[in-house]
Formats: C-alpha cells, sequence, structure tokens
C-alpha cells in the first residue's frame, strides 16, 4: 500500500513539474526590476516628451520670433536703404552739370549725362521722365517718347516731391526712386533703379542672420536673386509659383539642402507680376539647440536607466538571495530532509521568516517522526504493526538471505471473553502486558509486532526449524503467566503457530499465512501446544477459500445435486421418507464432501440460499414422485443459522406451495447441538415451522447435551438417533442402553424415534425389538439420485430387510 | 553806396521804381487797372500784367522804358522775386549778399549762368526773347526768382493788393489783349489772356486766375531758425 503510493506519487510529480515548466514564470527578482524599470522609463518618457515637446515648441516659436524680427529688421532695411537711395539720387539729380544737362533737351547729351550719373551712384537703371509723365531717356529697354509706366509712382512723386517703389524693369525686380529735377523749378523726373540682387541680399543676410531672396513672380517673369544654395534655388524656384499672394506667417519649407522656416513679404508689382521677398531661417539650425537637448535627455535616461538597472538588479539581488535560500531549503524540507538548519542572513522580515521555516522544519520533524512512529507501531502496546513488521520481513528477506528465521504467531486464547467479562481496560491490560513481556523476551533474538487484536508476531532470528518448537515453547512459557491485575490474577493462555523460513516459504505474505494457518490448527486442537505449520495446510486452506468463492456460482449452475436416502418403518420394511442429502460436483476439484462446504457456506452467508435451493429441488423430486404413484416424503436437513432465520417459515411455506405439495410431504431436520445455541429463539422459529404444517425432527440426537427439560418443550415430531451410538449397538451394552433408553424416552415425549446408521440386519432386528419406529442406513439404502429411487424400491420390495452381515464393508 | 542803400531796402527801391515810372509816363487819356485774384479770392501779387495789341501798327503809349532793370540778390533770395521787363532790356544781378551765387537760367527765353560771383557781374544781361525766365543759385538750391519778358511798353506787376494800373491805354480797344501771366502757372503754359474789346474806360477790371501765390521758399536749412546747423554758423559770425 505504502510502496503503491510512493509510485503514484512519483508518477505524478514529473506532470506536475512539466506543468510548472509549460506556464511561463517570471521570477520575483525581474518583476521587481521590471517595475522599477519599468516606472523609471515611464517618468523618464514622460519628463523627456514634455522637455522635448516644450524646447521643441519653445525653440519653434523663437525660430519663428527671430523670424519674424528678422522680417520686420529687413523690412526696415530695405527702407532706410530707400531712403538712402533717395537721398542720393536727390544729390545726384541737384548736381547742376546733370541739371544742365537735362536741361539741353539734347537727347544723346541727356542719355549719356543719365549714363554717367546713374554710374556714379551705382544704379542699375536710370530714366528721365518730363513732368507730364512721359519717358524722356532711358537706360533700360523701357523706349523714349512712351508713357511712363509707373503711373503710382509717378503720381505719389507728383504729390510728394519724391517717391520709390519696387518694380520689374526688364522683368527684374528693382528699387526704384524717383526725384525731381530741379532747375531751379521742376522740369523732370529722374529715376533710378536698383536691381534686388545676390549681393543685396548676401547685404541682408549679413544683417539679419536670415536667408534672403528675392523672386519675381508672375508672366515673364521668373528671377531669383538669393543666399541659398543653387539646389535650393532650384527646389524653391519649383514651389515658388504656389506661394500665398498674402504675406502668410511663418510656413515650413523643403528644399534640397534644408529645411526652412520660411517668412515672405510681398514688395510690389502689378499687371499679375509680383515681387516678393522670401526670409528664411535653417530649420536644421534654428534645431540644433532642441537636438543638443535631446541627445543629452537621451543620454541622461539611458545613464538613468542603466545605473538603476544595475541597483534595481543588485537590490532584487539582495532581496530573491535570502527567498532563494528558503525556497532552497523549503524544497529541501518538502523532500523530507529536515537536519539543515536555514541560515538567518538578516534582522530583517526575511530573517525572521528563516526563523520561521526553523521551526516549522523542527515541527514537521517532529511531527512526522511520530506520524510514521505511528504508522509503523501499534498506539497501545508501541510494538511494530502489522504493516511495519510485514515491511521489515520484506526488507529481510530482500536480497538472498541465507540465514533462517522463525515466525511464531501468537495469539490470546479466550480474550474476547476477558473483554466481556472484565472489560476493555483489562483487556489493554492485558495486552500491554504481554507485549511487555514479549518485547523482553525476544530482546536482541528478533523482533515482535502486534498484528491484530490479540494476535502478536515474534520474528526470531537465525532459527533453524529444528528448534522452532523448542524456542515456541520457551517463549511460551515466558509469557503465559497469569496476569496481575486489581489484586486478581488473570490466567493467560496462548496459542501459537510456527512458520520457518526457508523451509515454509520465502515470501513474507506466505510466511505469515502459514504461520496464521498453523496458529488456527493449534487452535483447533485447543491444546496449548505451539503448532508447526505442516506442509499442506496452507493448500487446504487456500482451497476452502476457492471453494467459498465458488460456491455461490454452484448454487447458481446447478453444480450442486441432492440424493437421497430411504427410510424405511422398521416394523413392516415400508418405505416411509428420504432424506434429502445435498452434494457438489465441483468443476475442477470433484466432489466436494457436505461436511466441507456446509461450514464454508455457513461461514460466508450463503447458508440461506443453500437451504433454499435444496428444499426446492428436494420438494420437486417428491412432487415428480408423488405424480408417478409414489408417495414419499421428503426431509431436508436445516442449519443452525437457517432455524435462527426469521425468514424461513415464509420461506417454506412458498417452496411448499410452488411444489403443490401438503405440508406433511416435508420434514425439516435440525441438530441437537443446533438447537441448543439459541434455544428459546429456536423454539419459536420450530413452532412457527410446525405452524405451517411441516413435520420436524431432532437430528444427531444424544450429541448435543440437552436437557429433557429442553426437549419436552421442542415442537418436534421425531428423534433422529446419532449414528455413533446404533454402529456400536451390537456390540457394547452401553450403547444399546443409550439406544433403548432414548427411544422409549422419545417415546414417552409422543415421539417419533428414526435410528440412523442402520447397516444390518442385526441392527435392523435389535431397533425393532427396542420399539423404534424407522430406520435409515447403508444397509437399507445408500444416498442415491432422484431417479434411482424407483428402481431401489422395487428392489426393496422383494426383500425388504437389510441383506448385509456385520463384518461387511 | 546809394545802390547799396536802395538794395537794402527793398520796398523802399520799388516805390521810388514806380514813382519814377510814373512820373515818365504821358498823362493817357485813359487808364487800366486791373486786378488779379488767385484760385481762393486773394489777390495776387506775383502776377505780371501786358498790354497787347493785334494790330502791329497800333502804338501803345511811350517807348521811354528804361533800359536796365535789376535783379538783386539780397538775403539769399532774388529781389524782387518776380520782375517783369520789356524785351531788350538789360538786367542787372548785383550780389548784395556777403556769400557769393551762382545764378543761371535753363530757361528756353534766355539760358545763361553767371558763375559765382560777389558783388556785380562784370556786365549786365540783355533778354531778347519774350517769355518766363526761371533764375536759379546753383549754390542755393532754395533761391527761385522770375524774370518775366514782355513785348509790350504796358506791363506791369502787380501790387501787394493785386492790382495793376495803367495809363495810357488807347480809348480804341478792340484789338487790345491783356495777357496775365504767374510764376505758379503750370510749366509751358502759356501766359491767361484777356480781351480788352468789351472793356470800359476807367473800369477797374479783375481776373481770377486758377493759381496762388507762393512766397519765396526759405532757405532749407534755415527753416526753423534754430538748427544746429545754423546755430553752428552763428557762433562761427560772433567770432569773427
Amino acid at each position: 500500500m505504502n510502496a503503491q503510493t510512493e509510485s503514484t506519487t512519483d508518477a505524478q510529480s514529473p506532470g506536475q513539474r512539466a506543468n510548472g515548466v509549460a506556464r511561463p514564470v517570471i521570477g520575483f527578482r525581474s518583476r521587481i526590476l521590471a517595475l522599477v524599470i519599468g516606472l523609471l522609463a515611464m517618468s523618464q518618457i514622460a519628463v523627456m516628451m514634455a522637455v522635448l515637446n516644450t524646447t521643441s515648441r519653445s525653440v519653434s516659436a523663437r525660430a519663428q520670433d527671430e523670424l519674424s524680427v528678422g522680417v520686420r529688421v529687413f523690412e526696415e532695411l530695405l527702407t532706410s536703404r530707400q531712403q538712402q537711395l533717395l537721398g542720393t539720387a536727390q544729390v545726384l539729380s541737384s548736381d547742376f552739370g546733370f541739371k544742365e544737362a537735362v536741361a539741353t533737351e539734347d537727347l544723346a547729351t541727356i542719355e549719356s549725362a543719365l549714363l554717367n550719373h546713374g554710374g556714379r551712384i551705382a544704379a542699375d537703371a536710370v530714366l528721365l521722365v518730363s513732368l507730364n509723365g512721359v519717358v524722356t531717356a532711358a537706360t533700360s529697354s523701357l523706349e523714349s517718347g512712351k508713357g511712363f509706366p509707373f503711373a503710382a509712382l509717378l503720381d505719389d512723386a507728383q504729390r510728394n516731391g519724391q517717391a520709390t517703389a519696387n518694380v520689374l524693369l526688364e522683368g527684374r525686380p528693382h528699387q526704384l526712386v524717383m526725384v525731381p529735377v530741379n532747375a531751379p523749378v521742376r522740369i523732370a523726373w529722374a529715376a533710378m533703379g536698383f536691381l534686388l540682387d545676390d549681393r543685396l541680399a548676401e547685404d541682408l543676410q549679413a544683417l539679419t542672420g536670415l536667408e534672403v531672396t528675392f523672386a519675381a513672380i508672375g508672366t515673364d517673369a521668373e528671377y531669383l536673386a538669393s543666399t541659398l544654395t543653387a539646389a535650393d534655388r532650384v527646389r524653391l524656384l519649383a514651389q515658388i509659383g504656389d506661394w500665398p499672394v498674402e504675406d502668410g506667417p511663418a510656413a515650413q519649407l523643403n528644399l534640397a539642402d534644408d529645411s526652412y522656416f520660411t517668412q515672405s513679404t510681398g514688395l510690389g508689382g502689378r499687371n499679375g507680376q509680383r515681387i516678393t521677398a522670401l526670409l528664411q531661417t535653417s530649420r536644421t539650425e534654428a534645431m540644433a539647440p532642441y537636438y543638443e537637448v535631446r541627445n543629452q535627455l537621451l543620454l541622461i535616461a539611458g545613464l538613468t536607466l542603466l545605473l538603476s538597472l544595475l541597483g534595481g538588479t543588485l537590490m532584487a539581488r539582495g532581496v530573491t538571495r535570502p527567498i532563494n535560500t528558503l525556497v532552497a531549503a523549503a524544497s529541501r524540507i518538502a523532500h523530507g530532509n529536515y537536519n539543515s538548519p536555514v541560515p538567518r542572513e538578516s534582522e530583517d522580515e526575511l530573517g525572521t521568516l528563516a526563523n520561521a521555516f526553523n521551526q516549522m522544519q523542527e515541527g514537521i520533524a517532529q511531527r512526522e517522526e511520530r506520524i510514521i512512529h505511528q504508522a509503523h507501531h501499534d498506539v497501545l502496546t508501541g510494538l511494530p504493526n502489522r504493516s511495519s513488521i510485514q515491511q521489515r520481513l520484506e526488507h529481510t528477506l530482500s536480497g538472498n538471505r541465507l540465514t533462517p528465521l522463525i515466525l511464531i504467531l501468537l495469539d490470546i486464547a479466550r480474550f474476547k471473553q476477558i473483554n466481556d467479562t472484565l472489560g476493555h481496560a483489562t483487556g489493554d491490560a492485558v495486552l500491554l502486558t504481554v507485549a511487555n513481556r514479549l518485547q523482553l523476551v525476544v530482546e536482541g533474538r528478533g523482533i515482535a509486532a502486534r498484528v491484530g487484536g490479540n494476535e502478536f508476531l515474534v520474528i526470531l532470528e537465525d532459527q533453524l526449524r529444528e528448534n522452532a518448537a523448542t524456542a515456541a515453547r520457551s517463549l511460551l512459557d515466558s509469557i503465559a503467566l497469569p496476569v496481575g491485575l486489581h489484586d486478581a490474577n488473570i490466567p493467560l493462555s496462548l496459542n501459537a503457530g510456527i512458520a520457518c523460513f526457508p523451509d515454509d516459504g520465502d515470501a513474507p505474505e506466505t510466511l505469515m499465512r502459514r504461520a496464521d494457518v498453523a496458529l488456527h490448527a493449534a487452535k483447533r486442537e485447543d491444546a496449548g501446544q505451539p503448532f508447526l505449520y505442516r506442509s499442506g495446510d496452507d493448500e487446504r486452506h487456500l482451497r476452502q477459500l476457492q471453494l467459498l468463492h465458488d460456491l455461490r456460482a454452484a448454487i447458481d449452475n446447478d453444480e450442486l445435486v441432492l440424493e437421497f436416502q430411504p427410510k424405511t418403518s422398521l416394523a413392516d420394511g415400508r418405505l416411509v421418507g428420504a432424506e434429502a442429502l445435498v452434494r457438489w460436483n465441483h468443476p475442477s476439484l470433484g466432489r466436494v464432501a457436505p461436511d466441507v462446504f456446509i461450514p464454508l457456506a455457513e461461514q460466508s452467508g450463503l447458508i440461506q440460499p443453500l437451504t433454499h435451493w435444496v428444499l426446492v429441488n428436494a420438494l420437486a423430486a417428491c412432487a415428480a414422485w408423488r405424480q408417478a404413484g409414489l408417495r414419499l416424503p421428503v426431509a431436508v436437513n436445516l442449519s443452525g443459522l437457517d432455524v435462527l432465520d426469521h425468514r424461513l417459515p415464509e420461506t417454506v411455506r412458498g417452496c411448499l406451495a410452488a411444489a403443490g405439495l401438503p405440508p406433511d410431504n416435508l420434514t425439516l431436520e435440525v441438530t441437537e447441538s443446533m438447537l441448543m445455541r439459541d434455544a428459546p429463539l429456536a423454539r419459536t422459529h420450530l413452532q412457527q415451522l410446525r405452524a405451517v404444517g411441516a413435520r420436524l425432527a431432532i437430528d444427531d440426537f444424544g450429541t448435543g447435551y440437552s436437557s429433557l427439560a429442553q426437549l419436552r418443550q421442542l415442537p418436534v415430531d421425531e428423534l433422529k438417533i446419532d449414528r455413533s451410538f446404533v454402529k456400536s449397538m451390537t456390540m457394547d451394552t452401553g450403547d444399546a442402553i443409550i439406544v433403548r433408553t432414548i427411544i422409549q424416552l422419545a417415546h414417552s415425549l409422543n415421539l417419533k424415534v428414526v435410528a440412523e446408521g442402520v447397516e444390518t440386519r442385526e441392527d435392523w432386528d435389535l431397533l425393532r425389538e427396542y420399539g423404534c419406529e424407522t430406520g435409515q442406513g447403508f444397509g437399507i439404502g445408500r444416498p442415491m439420485p432422484a431417479h434411482a429411487v424407483d428402481a431401489w424400491h422395487k428392489q426393496w420390495r422383494q426383500q425388504p430387510v437389510p441383506i448385509k452381515s456385520p463384518g461387511d464393508p | 553806396m546809394t545802390v547799396h542803400s536802395i538794395t537794402r531796402i527793398p520796398g523802399a527801391g520799388l516805390a521810388a521804381m514806380f514813382t519814377m515810372a510814373a512820373l515818365f509816363l504821358p498823362h493817357a487819356a485813359e487808364s487800366l487797372e486791373v486786378r488779379v485774384l488767385g484760385t481762393d479770392g486773394q489777390p495776387l501779387k506775383y502776377a505780371v500784367v501786358s498790354v497787347h495789341s493785334a494790330a502791329p501798327e497800333t502804338t501803345l503809349g511811350a517807348e521811354s522804358t528804361p533800359d536796365t532793370a535789376v535783379m538783386d540778390q539780397t538775403g539769399m533770395q532774388f529781389t524782387p522775386h518776380v520782375l517783369a521787363i520789356r524785351k531788350h532790356t538789360q538786367v542787372d544781378f548785383p550780389n548784395s549778399d556777403q556769400v557769393r551765387h551762382h545764378v543761371y537760367s535753363f530757361s528756353a527765353a534766355k539760358r545763361f549762368e553767371l558763375p559765382l560771383y560777389a558783388d556785380r557781374p562784370p556786365s549786365p544781361i540783355g533778354f531778347s526773347a519774350t517769355g518766363p525766365v526761371v533764375l536759379g543759385c546753383n549754390i542755393h538750391d532754395h533761391m527761385i526768382g522770375y524774370i518775366y519778358v514782355v513785348d509790350s511798353p504796358l506791363f506791369a506787376r502787380t501790387s501787394d493788393d493785386g492790382t495793376a494800373l495803367f495809363t495810357g491805354v488807347p480809348e480804341q480797344r478792340d484789338d487790345l489783349h491783356l495777357e496775365i501771366w504767374h510764376p505758379s502757372l503750370k510749366h509751358d503754359e502759356p501766359p491767361h489772356r484777356r480781351s480788352l474789346a468789351t472793356s470800359e474806360p476807367d473800369q477797374q477790371l479783375t481776373i481770377r486766375l486758377q493759381v496762388t501765390d507762393e512766397p519765396p521758399p526759405e532757405p532749407r536749412g534755415l527753416r526753423r531758425g534754430n538748427s544746429n546747423l545754423e546755430q553752428r554758423f552763428r557762433r562761427h559770425e560772433r567770432t569773427d
């Protein structure tokens, strides 16, 4: 049983382990680390995102602020340049020589003066416009004699005495300043144009810090002056057509080399052409501080995470190492090792836990020891118990043991009586005394165990079978002394059965069973002597066990048969009845004697179905004979257990009814000894059977010590004298007197008498002489199958007396 | 010296001139008073009014107009601001200022140049063509003066109350007309013309022009009177 449990546990644990492996397990340390690092990373990310976001916005906003400041500066610069150009132009137009040239009205002179004076102030274009708005002379492609195309500028100049505007000359943007030529009153307008070119853009870039681009957009105008790189210019040209006309807020413009915050400011234009200045600041440069901050933050975050990972790992290890120690300790304890104390590594909670572990370990060790002890020892006596001794025996016999052993199985005779009459406390005291004595006796020679209620097993080492009886005898002598309790001496008697290794077997079960068989034999003999196991007893015992098992099947499978032994009237030899006797033809064991299987049936509770079977079949045979014209009542033997069964009368009534027979066709025979076991109950049930109508007979009369008083009260119809008296009646006058007395006694009680064991003519005659009514025995007829009765009867009627003489076998 | 004294008191010189003219003119049978008003109805004092005849044989008054006129420069201004002369009159350009002037004209009626000079140029300048001559100084841009050359003995610049008084205007006036010129007339614009055919003797004619008088421009740097530049110059004068 133990071994089985262990093997089951072993079989399960790999599965559990497999389950444990299959489920992903995140260690405590990993969880601590994950928590710490996770929280840190989250906060880092949050801080970083917040800072970066703010920085990005701030940098971007500042870049755009700088851009718009730059734009204002740019516009201011451009205006101031206009003023400067205006002043310059005015100085020029006030030059006497210039005025003089203009006043000549000679075109060639005027043109040369324009070129010359325009050159002085590095103008890119010079025009002379008459007061009524006609171009007098021009260095650009504007044709002389035609109207001045910039009417608004002229109006402005006429109103304010001077004017400036950004205009497209030959598709290129110019700052055009218009100043009067006074000689000394105004005689003409001089207009001077200054190209918005790369150099100007560069100058303005130096002042504003912005990329500056002048662009002319629109019909027939595609001009770009810029500080941008060539590649960026190409990209810008491609996109500039989409640029909004209105001055918009700063936008981001992606060019070839860089991305720019861009703001445009319109400088003028007309007729679908416009001049725009694009002011740009490099996004990359603007964002440089942002990237710097970002990189620093990333570095800080990375370092922080790394450090906290290190720190967290160290801390987690500090926590998990003692836990792992505890886990290892728990695992060790789980495997039953309680001897290694858990080291207490710290004074904190884990240290306390380690202490608790140690206490738990000690507690478990103590309890386990106690449990193991209880599992292996009898609580009352402290001796090893059955399973323990069996294990030890197994252990002892495992391997190739060469030295002999003897097993002595003892039981205290009539222990139940002691218990019943003197109380369980006394019974326990007796058991304890026996145990103590056994322990003293076997000390050093073997081992004693309590293997049952009042059974003890003693194993003695190195004892040969030859000495077994002697050893057991001396053992019994030492033990079977009266037990002194409460001033009373309780006499002690012990039965002992002995089995020896290796002579009586080499398996523990075999040896123990055979010791048991020997003990039963000793108890049967009740001789107070130890019994050595006799070879073969065990087989008988086993056979009984098998029969017991097979009997039920036999009843169901009709392996049982009935035989009938005739009963005849001694007066005239007439056939008056037949006793039904059950026989068992076992399929493999052959014929099994009734005195073997009927006690088995009684022990195993099969007697009721057996009796029922006999009743049914006997009555069926009776009914068959009756139908064949032979009136032959049948007698059926009842077991004592049947008599005690209150359902029997009803069963009998049912069987009679089933067979369709009057009740007087059935005689129920009960042995005298059975009736005496529980006489009052038996009497009650017999009266009920009598009420059913069946005849009752007392079987084997003379062996059961029944008193006359009891006999007188039993509601029976006849007595059957036991064959042991009849058999020797003719040779033993004592027996003859008993037989005659019984017959007389029965007659005086109004009972008929049946003599069993009638074998010879002498028996017959003597019994008839004594007045016995009926005889039964081999001399009359052996038990026979139902179908043979008729043939026997025919033969018997020809000579209705026993023909056998004394001395016949 | 006398000239100096006269030029220093322009009002007195002018009055003397008119007095002299009145004295030299014969007492004509008829006189004519013309009053010139500006756009705003205010009298114009810089207008030049002249009487012309369509018939060349008609004689207009005496031939005894003076041969020379004077365009003085004083206080950094041409004085008078507007000078009306008859054709072929010689005009002297004395410089009464202590600084030199460079008087020039690029006008079609007379182009000339008097390079930087002090006191008095070597000779007066004759004006043989009619029409306006705008005078400037190459040193002082603000100095603007006008000489209007007419081809008629009967001409006058309006007085402060905008009137010009003519005597000796023939009674037969059908062929006569007035020409009124003013510096504010637009460039190349011909003078205003008004027939005298319907006019009555001794009648005052009122003529309205679409211009207004503009005072001679002030020197640019001195306009506010106390500029740093001016103060610096004044300091310089005191130390002298």
